[in-house]
C-alpha cells in the first residue's frame, strides 16, 4: 500500500485544493500576479529590440545592399550608387532598388516646434516594400512632393489627414494617404516618398549617393552561392545581409548598446522571485491546515514519497491555474501598450513557453521547500488539541 | 502593550513570518527599481546638459534633441551678454563625429564637445582639472563611461575622430546618452579641425546671471532682446523639457510606471493575503481577548502593528536590497541609478498607502472576533 500509484495522488492532491475554492482562487490570482509582471517585463525587453526592428522585414529583397559601417538603422553612412551598379552587373541579379533613408524635420504649423521623420524613399514602381497598402498607393508618390505617411505616428506633428500639408526640411508636402509601420524609441514618425521628391528635397542628383541597395536575385539562384561571389566582387567598404540577418543585428545591437536586458532582466526575476514566495505561502498554508489529514495518511502507512507527491502535484496544479489568467491579463496589457506607444509587445509561442517553464520552475520550487513540513507530519499530531 | 501582542503575534509562526516578508520585500523591490531605473534614465538624458553651470540656456529653433541640436549664429551670445544681469556667456560646440574601430573598422558614433577652455562653466572638478590640458586643439579628454570598445582607449592613446588624429589627454566620469556610444570634450581650435567647421555657428549657449538676479527675469529680457531663430529657456524649464520628452512621448514612462504599479499591487494583495490568513487563525484569541474586556480598538490595534512591522521590515530589506542592484547598475550600464530620498519617498509612499487600504480590507474579518465565536467551531 506504501507504493501507491501516483494517480490517487494527483487526485487527492487536487480534491484538497478544491475542497476551498475561495482560497484556491486567491492562491491562483497571485501566481497570475507573478506571471503578469513576467510577462510585462519579457514583453517590454523584447519590444524595445523589436520596434527598432521593424523595417528591415519589409524590405522585398534577397539581399540588402549598405555600407559596412552602416552598423545600424539610425546610423546614416551612405555609400556610392556605383556599388549598387557593380551588383546589377551580375548574371545571377534580376534587379537592384536604391533606397534612400534620413531624417527629417518637420515643423509643427502651429507651435513652430521641429519634429524629426524618419524618411525612406525610393522609385515608386519598383515595390520596395512589402507593405499592403503600398501596391495600391505607390502610383500616388510618383506625384512630386506627395507622401504617404504612417498613421502610428506619434502625435507630434499637428493634424495628420489625406490632403494634410507638412512642412519638412523648409519644403511643403502634402499626405496623399497612409500605411502601417510603427514608431520605435529612435523614431517618432515614418514617411514614404518617391526617389525624385527626395533628391530634389536634398538638393542631390541621382547617383550622387544612397543609403540602401536591394538586390533581387533572378529564379533559381543559390543565395549563398551568389553571396560569396558578390563579396568577392565588392570591395571591402560594402556588404550584403539579407533582410532576416538585418532585423537580428538590429535586435542585437539594441539590446547591447541600450541596458534593455539588465533593466528588464533583473524586474523579470524580481517577478519570479514574488512568484516562488507567493507559491510557497499557498502550498505551506495548505500543508498546515491539512497536517492532520497528512498524519491521518501516515497512520494509515503512506510513506512520506506520497505526501510529497501531493505537495508537488498541487505545486504545478495552482502554477496551471495562476498560469493561464496570468498569460490572458499579459496579453491584454500588452496589446494596451501596443495601442497606447507603438512599441511592439508580442507574445510568440517560445516567449509564453518560456514564462510557462520560469512559473512551473518556481511553483515547483516552493512546493520542494514546502515539502518539508509535509513531511513532518507525524501521526501522534492526530491527537493534538 | 499592542507592539508587544502584534511581535508574540509574528514571532509565533517565524516561518510563515519569514515568508511574508520576503513576498513583501520582493513586491516593494520591484517598485524601487522601476521608479529608480525611471528617475536613472531621466538623469541620464540630461546629465550632460547639467554638467554645465549656467542659469539661462540659449539653443537655436531647429533645437530636437541632445542629438539634433540645431545650431545658430554665435553673434546671438554676443547679443545676449549685454543684456543686463547677464554675468558671462559661453558657446558650447556639439557633433557626432565617428570613431573608427582600428579592429573592426566600424564607426562608432561619439559625442563630441567643443568649448573654450574656461572651467568656471563646468561643475565636475576632475572635468574643471583637466580643461587646460585642451588648450591648443591637438588633445581630448574622453568619458570614462562610453559604451562598447571606445570605453577602453586609455590617456595618452591615439585616436582618430573623424579621420583626425587626436591625443587623449585625461578621463572623466559622466555617461553618455543612448544614441550615441562614446563622449569626449575638445577644445574649440580642435572641434573645428575635427568637424571642418568654422565656429561661426553655435550649438547651446550658455548664459551665467550676476548674483542677485533672478534668471527667470533675464530670460524673459532676452526673449524679448533676441531675433526669433533662437529659443531661451531658464535652467530648470530646459532640463525638465527634456525628461518629459523622454518619458511622455518616448514610452519610456509608461513602462516603468506600469512596471510599478503592478508591483504595489502586488505588494497590496500579499499584506491582504497574509493578514486575512493570521486574523483567520487567531480569530478565536482575538474573540477571547474581547471577552476579556479589552476593546475592539485594542484587537483592530494589534492587527494594525502587524501590518506596520510587515511592512517596515520589508520596506527595509527592500531598500538595501535595491541599493545593491542599483550599484551593479551602474557599472554594468553606467545608467545613473542611485536610491535617494525622493526615490525612497515615493516609493514607501505608494506602497505604504496601498498597504493601508489592504490592511482595512483585511481587517474587517475582526468583526467576527465576538466572545461568542469562542464556542462556534
Amino acid at each position: 500500500m506504501s507504493r501507491a500509484l501516483p494517480a490517487p495522488a494527483l487526485r487527492l492532491a487536487w480534491q484538497i485544493l478544491a475542497h476551498r475554492p475561495r482560497r484556491l482562487g486567491a492562491a491562483a490570482a497571485a501566481v497570475a500576479l507573478a506571471v503578469l509582471i513576467m510577462f510585462m517585463e519579457l514583453g517590454f525587453f523584447h519590444g524595445f529590440s523589436d520596434s527598432q526592428a521593424l523595417l528591415p522585414p519589409y524590405f522585398d529583397a534577397d539581399l540588402v545592399l549598405m555600407d559596412v559601417r552602416r552598423a545600424h538603422l539610425n546610423e546614416w553612412t551612405e555609400m556610392s550608387p556605383v556599388r549598387l551598379a557593380q551588383a546589377a552587373a551580375l548574371p545571377e541579379v534580376a534587379e537592384v532598388v536604391p533606397i534612400y533613408n534620413s531624417g527629417m524635420i518637420a515643423r509643427h504649423p502651429v507651435t513652430r516646434q521641429q519634429r524629426r521623420i524618419y524618411t525612406i524613399a525610393f522609385p515608386p514602381d519598383a515595390h520596395a516594400l512589402r507593405l499592403p497598402e503600398l501596391a495600391e498607393l505607390a502610383p500616388r508618390l510618383a506625384v512630386r512632393g506627395q507622401v504617404l505617411f504612417d498613421r502610428r505616428s506619434r502625435d507630434l506633428y499637428g493634424p495628420v489627414h489625406e490632403g494634410a500639408q507638412l512642412t519638412v526640411n523648409d519644403h511643403p508636402l502634402r499626405i496623399a494617404g497612409f500605411f502601417s509601420l510603427g514608431p520605435n524609441f529612435s523614431n517618432d514618425a515614418t514617411m514614404l516618398m518617391s526617389e525624385a521628391t527626395y533628391l530634389a528635397m536634398t538638393n542631390r542628383t541621382r547617383g550622387a549617393f544612397v543609403d540602401w541597395g536591394l538586390i533581387r536575385l533572378r529564379p533559381g539562384v543559390d543565395l549563398e552561392t551568389f553571396r560569396r561571389k558578390l563579396a568577392t566582387q565588392l570591395p571591402r567598404d560594402t556588404i550584403a545581409l539579407s533582410p532576416e540577418e538585418m532585423r537580428r543585428r538590429e535586435v542585437r545591437y539594441t539590446s547591447t548598446v541600450a541596458p534593455t536586458g539588465i533593466v528588464f532582466g533583473i524586474a523579470l526575476a524580481v517577478g519570479f522571485g514574488i512568484g516562488v514566495v507567493v507559491c510557497y505561502q499557498v502550498l505551506f498554508n495548505e500543508v498546515t491546515d491539512h497536517l492532520r489529514q497528512f498524519a491521518t495518511l501516515k497512520a494509515m502507512g503512506f510513506g512520506s514519497g506520497f505526501l510529497r507527491r501531493i505537495v508537488l502535484h498541487q505545486a504545478w496544479q495552482v502554477a496551471l491555474l495562476g498560469f493561464v489568467p496570468g498569460a490572458i491579463a499579459g496579453a491584454l496589457l500588452c496589446l494596451g501598450i501596443w495601442r497606447r506607444t507603438g512599441i511592439v509587445m508580442r507574445q510568440t509561442p517560445d516567449r509564453v513557453g518560456f514564462v510557462l517553464a520560469l512559473t512551473l520552475l518556481m511553483c515547483l520550487g516552493a512546493g520542494l521547500i514546502a515539502l518539508r513540513r509535509a513531511t513532518e507530519a507525524d501521526p501522534a499530531e492526530i491527537c493534538e488539541e | 502593550m499592542t507592539w508587544f501582542l502584534a511581535w508574540r503575534n509574528l514571532r509565533q509562526n517565524r516561518r510563515r513570518t519569514c515568508a511574508a516578508i520576503a513576498g513583501l520585500t520582493f513586491a516593494i523591490l520591484l517598485v524601487f527599481l522601476q521608479l529608480g531605473l525611471l528617475a536613472a534614465v531621466r538623469r541620464a538624458t540630461t546629465q550632460l546638459y547639467a554638467s554645465f553651470a549656467f542659469d539661462v540656456m540659449v539653443v537655436s529653433l531647429r533645437y530636437e534633441d541632445l542629438h539634433n541640436l540645431g545650431e545658430f549664429d554665435r553673434v546671438r551670445l554676443m547679443q545676449a551678454a549685454v543684456v543686463p544681469g547677464v554675468a558671462a556667456v559661453l558657446p558650447v560646440y556639439m557633433a557626432e563625429v565617428s570613431w573608427t574601430n582600428p579592429q573592426t573598422l566600424q564607426a562608432i558614433p561619439v559625442q563630441l564637445v567643443g568649448v573654450p577652455v574656461r572651467p568656471d562653466f563646468l561643475r565636475d572638478p576632475a572635468l574643471r582639472a583637466a580643461l587646460p590640458h585642451l588648450a591648443g586643439g591637438a588633445s581630448v579628454l574622453v568619458d570614462r563611461a562610453s559604451r562598447g570598445a571606445f570605453k577602453h582607449v586609455a590617456s595618452g592613446d591615439i585616436v582618430l575622430l573623424n579621420e583626425q588624429r587626436l591625443r587623449i589627454a585625461g578621463r572623466y566620469q559622466q555617461g553618455v546618452a543612448l544614441q550615441a556610444e562614446g563622449g569626449a570634450f575638445i577644445d574649440v581650435d580642435g572641434w573645428q579641425r575635427v568637424t571642418g567647421q568654422s565656429g561661426r555657428n553655435i550649438s547651446l549657449g550658455l548664459v551665467q546671471v550676476r548674483p542677485g538676479t533672478d534668471p527667470v527675469a533675464v530670460a524673459r529680457d532676452l526673449r524679448a532682446t533676441l531675433p526669433g531663430d533662437v529659443l531661451v529657456f531658464t535652467r530648470e524649464e530646459f532640463i525638465r523639457g527634456e525628461q518629459e520628452y523622454l518619458v511622455q512621448v518616448k514610452p519610456l514612462g509608461i513602462v516603468f510606471r506600469m512596471g510599478a504599479l503592478v508591483g504595489c499591487v502586488a505588494a497590496a494583495v500579499m499584506l491582504f493575503q497574509v493578514l486575512a490568513t493570521d486574523v483567520t487563525f487567531r480569530l478565536r484569541e482575538y474573540a477571547m481577548l474581547t471577552a476579556m474586556g479589552f476593546r475592539a480598538r485594542f484587537v483592530y490595534g494589534v492587527g494594525l502593528c502587524q501590518a506596520a512591522l510587515y511592512l517596515g521590515a520589508s520596506a527595509m530589506a527592500a531598500a538595501g536590497l535595491a541599493a545593491g542592484i542599483f550599484l551593479t547598475v551602474r557599472k554594468i550600464t553606467t545608467l545613473p541609478a542611485w536610491l535617494d530620498w525622493p526615490l525612497a519617498e515615493a516609493t514607501l509612499g505608494l506602497v505604504a498607502a496601498l498597504g493601508a487600504l489592504s490592511t482595512l480590507l483585511a481587517l474587517q474579518r475582526l468583526r467576527r472576533a465576538a466572545p461568542a465565536e469562542l464556542f462556534s467551531a
